[in-house]
């Protein structure tokens, strides 16, 4: 814009000769010619006024001013003709030069304006076109060059206007490789000058230019009109080429990084992942992406590769695993791993290839490539230490890569390395919690003769197969104990905590005969352990008694259970007690109840009754109306899944549990001691 | 946020009433919001004040929040602060006796009546 404005400045000042000076001259020739024809002073100051304004009028640029001087020259004129005393012949002399005079004035005005004008225009636009930013060329019918500024000149590689309008067509175009934007080599007829030639009206055509001799790239937009003439015949092609590798350096840059980032956390799959990276940086980053992690073999294992052709994809895979590099390798991705410093080749020498060949064959295949170019980057984890490698490689487009490419590959490397970094933590992480929560897992319950028992399980949170909550049923001396318990706090801490009190109450009601015992036990050890650990339970101690079955509840800071009997309606059975783990001594109590066949008792945590619905809690109420009318254990829990999915709103927030025990026939022949030496 | 109800209207607000240090909390205390009442008991046992917990707007406690209460009244047995429950609705307030929390805090109606 600067360059125009500095062009229409110049412009504006008109050079041309003032017609006063001229009047001034001509009058002082005049009189000087008169007075060496030793003319009267009357004469010669005559004379002078009448031609001077002719003479001027003949120099005189505008119509105007010739106009002027002509009026001026007809009343100067007159006044002469009426003070003096001439003949009559004399007179008509005068006036046919004054008439004449007047007439050539006026022509040669018009035409020194035309012309005028003319070289103005030109003169105008020579200096606008040569102070363009943009390369400007036009060319004739045959394609030949007939002006190019500077910015052209420079554009296409010459170092004068001259030696560009001197070059041959062929030498001009074989300069340099043109490719369309999405990477297919751009022919000559695409070309818009062509296209105007051929009578088309093209679009402005992105191209991207590669010098041979020194793999430059440029990014160019080049517009072309057409000059008519008067039959319509297009005569002459205007070409504009703006460079906009600038520009579109920034958008490569914005785009790719902008792309990778979304790619990058949008899964914590790293090897697809990555491929998706590598994919995006060609072709225009590079001609070949690849991506390289070190395995714990001491191989450089080649994750990614991307080429935009797949046979040159599967030609390189091939080559990889046949040819794997090793951190222990000298030079190449094993260095960049080993220092974590980038490398950029701008032209990979034929040696290097010759040292890092394994043999000739490899030689042979690395060759077939063509490289050209080569930047290899480390992918960084946070600490920066390097995880992988990121290596770009340009080879058919003869493109070189430049430092901006280089930091831009770095930027690419640093976030995919932070990305690989947390999705193998993640993994890590994910496959370590949930190998230890199946450890933590409520075993399968067990058959217990007389009885079905039926559980319910929910760990709140995705991850989390094991939360706060627990249950347990296993045999004791003379009977069964069955439990559900709920531990505070949350995640790791909540279900190491979990798996401890589980463990405990189970040795303990083994080794107490009697509940109240065990709980005290627990109590005590939970007490006992660092920091606050608190738990609440409800166990239930089930012996058979004929037909029916003896079910002794002791509730620790725990809801009290439900007991249907007979399908009908749901009451809860037990009195509450000390929550375990707060304080060294508590109060529990035993409430013993009989179970008939056909009666279930059902034990539940909190997270039932605490479960949120749209305003309000699932709550006691709820629970008992959904418990009414169980027949068995199954239908128990089914009730309270089916009544919880439907109150339920948002997420779970609390981990549930509950066990259902029903009382069904008895079992002959079995005696609770033989099903405590089996389970042994 | 991982509870399912919002907690808009929990809020935990700490004020000096004579030498007492009085927390009042509203709304609901459970796993989302437990630690906030935790570290604003916290903050007033360091004032080496009497403590008072005013409960009485609270509309619901889980487990979380039990262990809050639980963990302040070991504290305050521990260091000999005087630690007083303004008593909360029926509904929490059966909590309390559930787990056997009732018999070993000092629970009064009203938190003004704690200074004495």
């Amino acid at each position: 814009v600067n360059d125009l404005r500095d062009a229409a400045a110049r412009l504006s000042t008109p050079r041309e000769v003032g017609p006063s000076w001229v009047a001034t001259a001509i009058a002082l020739a005049t009189v000087a010619a008169l007075t060496v024809l030793d003319a009267s002073w009357d004469e010669v100051i005559s004379s002078t006024v009448v031609i001077a304004p002719f003479i001027a009028a003949l120099f005189a640029s505008s119509r105007q001013t010739a106009f002027v001087a002509v009026v001026a020259a007809a009343s100067a004129l007159l006044s002469w003709i009426w003070n003096d005393n001439f003949g009559a012949a004399d007179y008509l002399v005068r006036a046919g030069i004054v008439v004449l005079g007047g007439v050539f004035a006026v022509l040669a005005a018009r035409t020194r304006e035309g012309a005028g004008r003319a070289e103005a225009l030109g003169a105008q636009l020579t200096a606008a076109l040569s102070n363009l930013a943009e390369a400007v060329v036009v060319q004739d019918r045959e394609q030949r060059l007939v002006y190019a500024n500077e910015a052209a000149a420079q554009t296409l590689g010459f170092g004068s206007v001259r030696a560009l309008l001197t070059a041959p067509t062929e030498e001009v175009r074989d300069l340099s490789d043109f490719y369309n934007e999405d990477g297919s080599p751009l022919m000559p007829e695409q070309y818009p000058s062509r296209r105007v030639l051929r009578g088309e009206d093209p679009p402005p055509l992105r191209m991207r230019v590669i010098d041979r001799a020194t793999g430059t790239e440029r990014w160019r937009v080049t517009k072309a009109r057409g000059a008519r003439d008067g039959r319509g015949e297009t005569r002459l092609v205007v070409t504009v080429i703006e460079d906009i590798t600038e520009q579109k350096r920034a958008e490569l840059a914005q785009r790719l990084l902008a792309r990778a980032g979304a790619a990058l956390s949008s899964s914590l799959n790293y090897e697809r992942t990555l491929q998706e990276v590598a994919d995006l940086a060609v072709p225009e980053l590079a001609d070949w992406c690849g991506v390289s992690i070190p395995n714990r073999h001491g191989l450089i294992e080649q994750v990614a590769v991307a080429h935009s052709d797949p046979d040159k994809v599967a030609f390189a895979r091939r080559l990889g695993e046949r040819y794997p590099s090793r951190v222990s390798d000298e030079g190449g991705a094993a260095q960049v791993l080993r220092d974590g410093m980038s490398q950029l080749i701008p032209e990979i020498p034929q040696e290097l290839l010759e040292e890092a060949a394994v043999d000739a064959e490899h030689l042979e295949l690395v060759r077939s490539i063509g490289i050209r170019s080569g930047i290899v980057v480390p992918m960084t984890a946070a600490s920066g230490r390097p995880i992988g490698v990121l290596s770009l490689v340009d080879a058919e487009s003869g493109r070189v890569f430049s430092e901006a490419d280089l930091e831009l590959c770095e930027e690419l490397g640093r976030r995919a390395g932070i990305a690989v970094e947390n999705a193998r933590l993640y993994t890590e992480r994910t496959m370590i919690a949930h190998t230890l929560q199946r450890a933590l897992l409520p075993p399968a319950l067990p058959d217990i003769a007389g009885f079905s028992l039926s559980a319910l399980y929910r760990p709140a949170g995705e991850e989390n197969w094991v939360g706060g909550d627990f249950y347990d049923a296993f045999a004791v001396r003379d009977g069964w104990v069955a439990v559900v318990g709920d531990v505070a706090g949350r995640g790791a801490q909540a279900a190491s905590l979990t798996a401890f009190a589980r463990h405990v109450f189970r040795t303990a009601a083994q080794l107490h005969d009697d509940p109240l015992d065990a709980v005290a036990y627990l109590n005590r050890q939970l007490y006992d352990r660092p920091g606050q650990a608190l738990c609440t339970v409800c166990c239930v101690h089930l012996r058979a008694s004929g037909a029916a079955a003896e079910a002794t509840v002791v509730c620790a800071g725990h809801p009290l259970p439900y007991a249907v009997r007979q399908a009908g309606a749901a009451e809860m059975v037990g009195g509450w007690g000390t929550m375990l783990g707060a304080w060294p001594q508590g109060g529990w109590s035993r409430t013993t109840t009989t179970l008939e066949p056909g009666d279930v008792l059902v034990l539940y945590t909190d997270g039932v009754t605490d479960a949120s619905g749209a305003e309000d809690r699932f709550g006691e109420d709820r629970l008992r109306a959904a418990l009414a009318e169980s027949r068995d254990a199954e239908d128990a829990l089914r009730r309270i899944a089916d009544g919880l999915a439907d109150f339920e709103e948002g997420e779970q927030a609390d981990d549930t549990a509950a066990l259902a025990i029903a009382r069904t026939e008895p079992a002959a022949g079995t005696a609770p001691r033989d099903q405590l030496d089996s389970a042994a | 946020m991982i509870a399912g109800i919002p907690d808009s209207d929990f809020s935990v607000d700490v004020h000096a009433q004579g030498a007492a240090q009085v927390v009042v909390v509203r709304g609901e205390v459970d796993i989302a919001t437990a630690d906030a009442v935790r570290a604003e008991l916290h903050g007033a046992f360091e004032r080496k004040a009497t403590v008072v917990l005013d409960l009485r707007e609270v509309a619901f406690m889980d487990t979380q929040g039990l262990a809050v209460v639980i963990e302040a009244e070991r504290a305050a047995a521990n260091d000999g602060t005087r630690f007083v429950v303004a008593r909360a609705p029926d509904q929490v307030h059966r909590l309390f006796d559930m787990i056997g929390l009732t018999p070993r805090l000092t629970i009064v109606a009203d938190p003004a009546a704690a200074d004495s």
